[in-house]
């Protein structure tokens, strides 16, 4: 019979497995709103990457993906600053980069999932 | 922190279900998750809850615009703990000035600090709603009277009431005591003045001594004389003299006199009613009744006093006017003539140490002498008819045949 505490921590890495996944899903995301900055959809797009990369960067430390806070933080604050389109697109590629790395350790490391 | 529910708003359901699981499981907490504003307002329309944890970032809306929403439309609105990643200055300025109970980032959530904020904002709500429950139970039975300093009307209406449920209780006398025709005195001598007339009449029945009475506030301008005890129709009358012969006196307004006499009336518990607010209701009203009208003299039936005909108390000379005073006192009564043959009801409305003035339901001519029985107060007692007047009679104890 499981305890309180293990049904806690089986509670709290299937979140952390869903974290994961989402963010994993939303590299992609993030790199299709990257390519509408430059077109009449660039402000909605913007909010759309502004959305993710303030969710992700609440969310990487506590559920394992501490690495994605600071440049999820910093696309974050290129939006809340106005910069140029160009600045925002590259800060979020990079991002995109650091979470398809992130994420397929991470996943890597939980093990085949059920 | 059994019991106590916590709301928590978060657009994101993993990161809801994250915050949930651990204000459970290490907070104790009861959490009700939800991810917008229509949830929330309904949540609080429908339950009690303790604490809200809002996210900053919901989406369609900031939790500071939520949060203000809030605090809008409930008076007692739960206090809220602002969650978010955004871990500006700024907005946890904006937070704490809207009156937000505490501000955790969610960067890196430390889980202790966040239950944390949550059990103190709680515990300083608590703490307050306590203040203001103190302050307003406190306000209610303030016992003393701002205006007179005499007991507030809140603590002589709460002693009652806790004298007429008390098992081991035999009852209560109070006496109403308003200054006679004090609404022309107002306007005679205006709205300061009249107030001073009053703290002065006030304070000439606080300075009474009285052996085991109070004397209190019971309306606006109506005091009152509390003896937590049944009395006799005699003592009730003694007493009705002597606190209106105290609380006569003479103010000067503007060079000139002022005569301030006192209007009482009594009632007691159980007699004239079941339960405190009756009783103090029909002293009252004896204060609102009409001063009595003259007697004419020719009118006066025969055996009536031809001193009384055609006066009244207040125009008698004064050695008269003391003798002859009555006090208002409202009690049951019945009018027995020929042994028991036949009873009537009547109110007994004044009573002095020779007599009383009774009134009956319907008009009937008063026999010279009949039996009256005041209830509660021993056997019935013979008495003589000295006027009558409509349903009005006046009468005269007889002293016991021999």
């Amino acid at each position: 019979m499981s305890t309180a505490a293990e049904t806690f921590a089986e509670r709290q890495a299937q979140l952390r497995g869903k974290f994961v996944r989402r963010t994993q899903e939303e590299a992609d995301t993030l790199l299709a709103l990257v390519a509408k900055l430059d077109t009449p959809e660039g402000a909605e797009a913007q909010a759309g990457i502004h959305h993710i990369v303030h969710r992700l960067a609440g969310g990487a430390g506590v559920f394992g993906l501490d690495e994605l806070t600071q440049p999820a933080i910093q696309v974050e604050d290129l939006i809340d600053a106005s910069a140029v389109s160009d600045a925002v697109a590259q800060a979020t590629t990079a991002l995109v980069k650091h979470i398809r790395l992130a994420t397929a350790r991470s996943l890597a490391a939980a093990g085949p999932q059920p | 922190m059994d019991g106590k529910r916590v709301a928590v708003v978060d657009d994101d359901p993993i990161f809801l279900e994250h915050v949930s699981t651990i204000l459970a499981q290490y907070g104790g907490m009861r959490v009700i998750k939800l991810t917008n504003g229509d949830e929330l307002f309904k949540t609080l329309d429908r339950q009690e809850i303790s604490c809200i944890v809002l996210d900053y970032d919901l989406g369609n809306q900031t939790g500071l615009a939520l949060g203000q929403s809030v605090q809008q439309k409930y008076a007692d609105a739960p206090p809220i703990v602002m969650l978010t990643g955004q871990g500006s200055e700024r907005t946890a300025t904006k937070a704490f000035r809207i009156g937000f109970a505490d501000y955790v980032s969610k960067r890196n959530l430390d889980q202790q600090e966040l239950i944390a904020a949550i059990r103190g904002a709680i515990f300083q709500n608590d703490a307050r709603q306590a203040r203001v429950q103190e302050t307003e139970r406190l306000r209610q039975h303030q016992r003393q009277d701002s205006l007179t300093g005499l007991y507030s009307a809140s603590y002589v209406a709460a002693r009652l009431n806790e004298v007429a449920t008390s098992r081991s209780g035999t009852g209560f006398t109070l006496m109403a005591i308003r200054i006679e025709n004090f609404a022309e005195l107002r306007l005679r001598i205006g709205h300061a003045a009249s107030e001073r007339v009053f703290r002065d009449f006030a304070k000439r029945l606080s300075d009474i001594k009285l052996d085991d009475g109070f004397i209190g506030h019971l309306a606006t301008y109506d005091l009152v004389c509390v003896f937590e005890r049944v009395m006799a129709p005699a003592t009730i009358s003694a007493t009705c003299q002597r606190l209106a012969a105290e609380a006569r006196f003479s103010a000067s307004h503007e060079g000139s006199r002022v005569e301030i006499a006192a209007r009482v009336s009594a009632a007691g518990f159980p007699e004239d009613g079941n339960d405190a607010h009756e009783v103090i209701r029909a002293a009252l009203s004896g204060l609102d009744e009409p001063v009595k009208p003259k007697i004419p003299t020719d009118a006066a039936p025969a055996g009536v006093d031809k001193d009384l005909a055609g006066t009244t108390d207040d125009e008698m000379p004064p050695h008269k006017q003391r003798a002859h005073q009555r006090f208002r006192v409202l009690k049951k009564g019945k009018v027995v003539i020929n042994g028991l043959n036949t009873v009537l009801d009547c109110s007994v409305r004044n009573v002095s140490e020779s007599g009383a003035q009774i009134r009956v339901d319907g008009y009937f001519a008063a026999p010279s002498r009949f039996q009256l029985l005041i209830v509660g107060s021993g056997d019935p007692r013979w008495v003589v008819t000295r006027w009558q007047v409509g349903t009005d009679i006046g009468v005269q104890y007889q002293e016991p045949e021999l």
